[in-house]
C-alpha cells in the first residue's frame, strides 16, 4: 500500500510525461502488478483528456483594446501621481503654515501671561500740586521735623505742638509752675523773668568782662555823626 | 527529445528578447513596453482565461497584469525572468478575482464552447450534453484549491515544464509534482460521472 501511495503521488506528472526515466519505469512496473493503480492512471488520464487544453486566442481587436487600455491607465496613473504629489506638497505647506501660526500665537499668549512685565510708554502726566483744603474738623498738621525732641533747643521745643498721645505723655500746656520750671535758668530769664527768649539779646555783665567794650548803638551813632 | 530542445531554445530566445526590451525600456524607450506587451499578451490572456473561464474577465485581468508590469518595470533586474513574473502575477490576480466573485458562476455561451471545441454540433441533445459537460469541467477546475489549480493550469494550458512551474510558483519540483498529482486525482473524482458520457459525446461529434 505504501508503494501505491508513492505511485499515486506521481500519477499527475506521469500523465503529462514529466517524470524522469527512473520514475517512469517505477510507475509502469507498479501499474503492471497493481490493477488498482493502473485503473487510477487510466481514469485520471481520461478525466484530464476531457479538459480542452487550448485556451481561446485573442482577436486583433482585443489585442488593440488591451494595448490601448493599458496605455491609458498608465498615463492616468502618472497624471494622478503628479496630482497626488502636488496635493501632498500643498497640504504639507498648509499644515506647516498653520503650525507656525499656532506656535506664534501661543508664544505671544504665553509671554502676555507668564513673561516679564512689559514697560509701557504712557503719556507724560504733569501732576500739579493742589493745595489741600483746610478741613474744618481737624486743625492743620504742623511739619514734623526729623530732629528728636530731646535734641531741640528750648525755642524749638516751645514751637513744637505737644499732644497727649505723644511718647512721654506730656500735657498740652504747662499749666502748673512746678512742672514748667526748667532745670536751667537762662540769662534772659534771670533778668526779665519771662520764659520766652528776647528778640534782641542784650549783653550781660559777664560778656562785657571778657569782651572789649562795645558802645551801645545809640552812642555809636552819635559818635559817628560828631566825627 | 528534439521537440523539447526546440521549445527550450524558443524560451531562451524569448528570455533574451525580454531582457533586451527591459533594458531598452529602462533607457527611456516607451515603445519597448509595447513590444513586450505584444509578445506576452497571448500567454497572459490564455492563463487568465484558463483560471477564470470568462473571456471578458480574462481581458480585464490581462490589462491589470500589464498595468502592474509597467509600474514594476524599473525594478526588474537583468536576471529576473519576465515570463515567470507575469505568470505569477497573473495567477495571483485571477485567483483574487475568483475569490471576490465567489458565488457568481459564469456559464460559457454555446458559441464560445463551439469555438473552443472547434466543432459544430447540430443535434440539440448532443449540444445540451456537451454544455452540461463543459460546465462540469469548468466547475471541477474552478473548485480545485489555488495551489493545485496553479500547477494544473500552468501544465495543462501553458505546457510549462515542472521546473518552470516550480520557478513560477516559488516552490520545489517535488512540490509541483505533488500538487499536480492531487489536482488530477481531484479532477478525476469530480468528473467521474462524465467520463463515459463524454466519450459518447466525443464519438458522436467525430461521427
Amino acid at each position: 500500500m505504501k508503494a501505491c501511495k508513492k505511485i499515486n503521488a506521481l500519477i499527475g506528472a506521469y500523465i503529462y510525461g514529466d517524470l524522469t526515466l527512473e520514475e517512469m519505469k517505477r510507475v509502469r512496473l507498479h501499474a503492471a502488478e497493481c490493477k488498482k493503480c493502473a485503473g487510477e492512471i487510466a481514469a485520471q488520464s481520461r478525466a484530464v483528456s476531457l479538459i480542452p487544453n487550448e485556451p481561446p486566442k485573442l482577436t486583433d481587436e482585443e489585442r488593440m483594446q488591451i494595448a490601448w487600455t493599458v496605455k491609458g491607465a498608465v498615463k492616468a496613473k502618472q497624471q494622478a501621481g503628479f496630482r497626488l504629489s502636488f496635493v501632498r506638497v500643498m497640504t504639507g505647506t498648509l499644515v506647516t503654515a498653520v503650525l507656525i501660526g499656532a506656535a506664534f500665537v501661543g508664544g505671544i499668549t504665553y509671554q502676555k501671561h507668564y513673561g516679564p512685565a512689559k514697560i509701557k510708554l504712557v503719556k507724560q502726566v504733569i501732576v500739579k500740586e493742589v493745595p489741600a483744603k483746610p478741613s474744618e474738623n481737624r486743625p492743620e498738621q504742623p511739619l514734623v521735623t526729623s530732629v528728636p525732641y530731646s535734641m531741640m533747643d528750648p525755642f524749638q521745643r516751645s514751637q513744637q505742638p505737644i499732644y497727649r498721645w505723644m511718647p512721654g505723655g506730656r500735657t498740652a500746656q504747662p499749666e502748673s509752675d512746678t512742672e514748667s520750671s526748667p532745670a536751667i535758668t537762662w540769662p534772659w530769664e534771670q533778668e526779665s523773668g519771662s520764659t520766652a527768649p528776647p528778640l534782641i539779646l542784650t549783653p550781660t555783665p559777664s560778656d562785657t568782662n571778657t569782651k572789649p567794650e562795645q558802645p551801645t548803638p545809640s552812642t555809636n551813632g552819635n559818635s559817628g555823626q560828631t566825627q | 527529445m528534439k521537440k523539447q530542445t526546440s521549445v527550450e531554445e524558443k524560451r531562451n530566445l524569448q528570455t533574451a528578447e525580454d531582457e533586451l526590451l527591459i533594458s531598452r525600456f529602462k533607457a527611456g524607450e516607451d515603445e519597448a513596453f509595447d513590444r513586450l506587451m505584444a509578445l506576452h499578451m497571448d500567454q497572459v490572456f490564455g492563463l487568465a482565461w484558463s483560471v477564470l473561464h470568462d473571456r471578458e474577465a480574462a481581458l480585464d485581468a490581462a490589462q491589470e497584469v500589464f498595468i502592474k508590469l509597467y509600474s514594476a518595470m524599473p525594478k526588474f533586474g537583468d536576471a529576473s525572468n519576465l515570463s515567470a513574473w507575469l505568470y505569477r502575477v497573473c495567477l495571483n490576480h485571477c485567483i483574487d478575482v475568483k475569490r471576490r466573485k465567489r458565488g457568481v458562476e459564469y456559464e460559457m455561451t454555446d458559441e464560445e464552447w463551439s469555438q473552443l471545441q472547434g466543432a459544430q454540433t447540430d443535434d440539440p441533445s448532443t449540444a445540451a450534453q456537451s454544455a452540461e459537460l463543459r460546465n462540469a469541467i469548468y466547475k471541477a477546475v474552478d473548485s480545485l484549491p489555488p495551489r493545485q489549480q496553479m500547477a494544473f493550469v500552468l501544465r495543462h494550458y501553458q505546457y510549462m515544464s515542472l521546473k518552470e512551474i516550480a520557478e513560477t510558483m516559488g516552490c520545489s519540483v517535488g512540490a509541483v509534482k505533488a500538487h499536480l498529482a492531487r489536482a488530477t486525482a481531484n479532477l478525476k473524482a469530480r468528473l467521474a460521472g462524465y467520463i463515459g458520457a463524454a466519450e459518447e459525446v466525443l464519438q458522436n461529434e467525430s461521427l
